[in-house]
């Protein structure tokens, strides 16, 4: 896991220290702003997130990868919406909650966030059968 | 993660577990190896225990395929902002399309192939239907069902939509027997 050392502290705080935060962290709390937006079904994690989830892991920075760096931060989600859902609508408000969420909780700027939609999740109850008229 | 790699992944495992409890219980000498060697002999010539191998090494070369190359998926820009790219993987979008399709009655083994063209998205959609199935309303439906997802999902245009019937199948008749 790699920390990044934030170094905006004021020169009469710099006695204080520094405040370390790891790249998951960082992942956590995108992956976390994500699910809570409506419309999003999950996080896509390709093998790697399906290997971790088999052995028991739960995997909160599943289909998310950051680029952290002093002071900036940009962030790329890969996600499964619920059917129904309007892609455009729900990954504004994706964007829109990540980059809040970073922002609030560890003071980096978010240069970006992009959204992947790698798949579209039905519940049951859109399963059913049409007719043809 | 598909779900076919997850099964594959699965049965990769237990062929990896039974292999290790194998190694570890020859290199710890809980079995003496003069107990294996009758064994080991026996192994030339069984034509299963090649199968068995030859198994094990496509699932290998499967799961290595799709953790670290295969076609690079295809991806539908959807929009741009200050804040980031959306983007789209088409194969998500032709699975919804298949899914719809199937659910229509008469209309059965649904391939959908979708590609951008401009702004707008083309639809090449390959399907068997049953023998009550009308098909000049099957296409309207279809069209008009791909059109309206497209749009309200993605919000593109639906271009160009090309619909061609393989055959026809028995698989309905095949089940409604009547008592």
């Amino acid at each position: 896991m790699e920390d990044k050392e934030l170094t905006g502290a004021s020169p009469e705080q710099e006695d204080v220290g520094a405040v370390k935060i790891a790249d998951e962290v960082v992942s956590i709390i995108a992956g976390l702003a994500a699910t809570e937006v409506a419309g999003i079904a999950g996080m896509s994690g390709g093998l790697v997130g399906g290997i971790a989830e088999m052995l028991g892991k739960k995997n909160l920075s599943k289909g998310v990868k950051v680029e952290v760096g002093e002071k900036q931060a940009a962030v790329d989600l890969y996600v499964i919406i619920e059917y129904g859902s309007r892609v455009p609508d729900v990954a504004i408000r994706v964007q829109e909650n990540v980059k809040r969420a970073i922002e609030t909780m560890t003071g980096l700027e978010v240069v970006e966030v992009n959204v992947h939609v790698q798949g579209i999740s039905f519940s049951e109850a859109d399963k059913g059968e049409e007719r043809v008229r | 993660m598909r779900l076919i790699d997850r099964i594959i992944l699965t049965l990769h495992m237990f062929i990896s577990l039974a292999f290790a409890v194998g190694l570890i219980v020859l290199s710890s000498g809980l079995v003496p190896v003069d107990k294996m060697t009758p064994w080991l002999a026996m192994l030339p010539g069984r034509w299963e225990l090649v199968l068995g191998g030859a198994i094990f090494f496509a699932l290998s070369v499967r799961l290595l395929f799709a953790a670290f190359g295969g076609k690079k998926a295809r991806q539908l820009l959807i929009a741009t902002s200050d804040d980031g790219a959306v983007t789209m993987q088409l194969d998500a979008l032709e699975a919804l399309l298949e899914s719809m399709a199937k659910n229509t009655r008469g209309v059965k083994r649904v391939r959908v192939r979708i590609e951008q063209v401009e702004e707008k998205l083309q639809v090449n959609m390959r399907l068997d239907v049953t023998p009550e199935c009308s098909l000049p309303e099957a296409s309207r439906w279809l069209k008009e069902r791909a059109r309206e997802q497209l749009l309200h999902i993605v919000g593109f245009e639906l271009g160009r939509f090309d619909l061609a019937v393989r055959g026809i199948t028995m698989e309905d008749k095949q089940k409604n027997r009547v008592e």
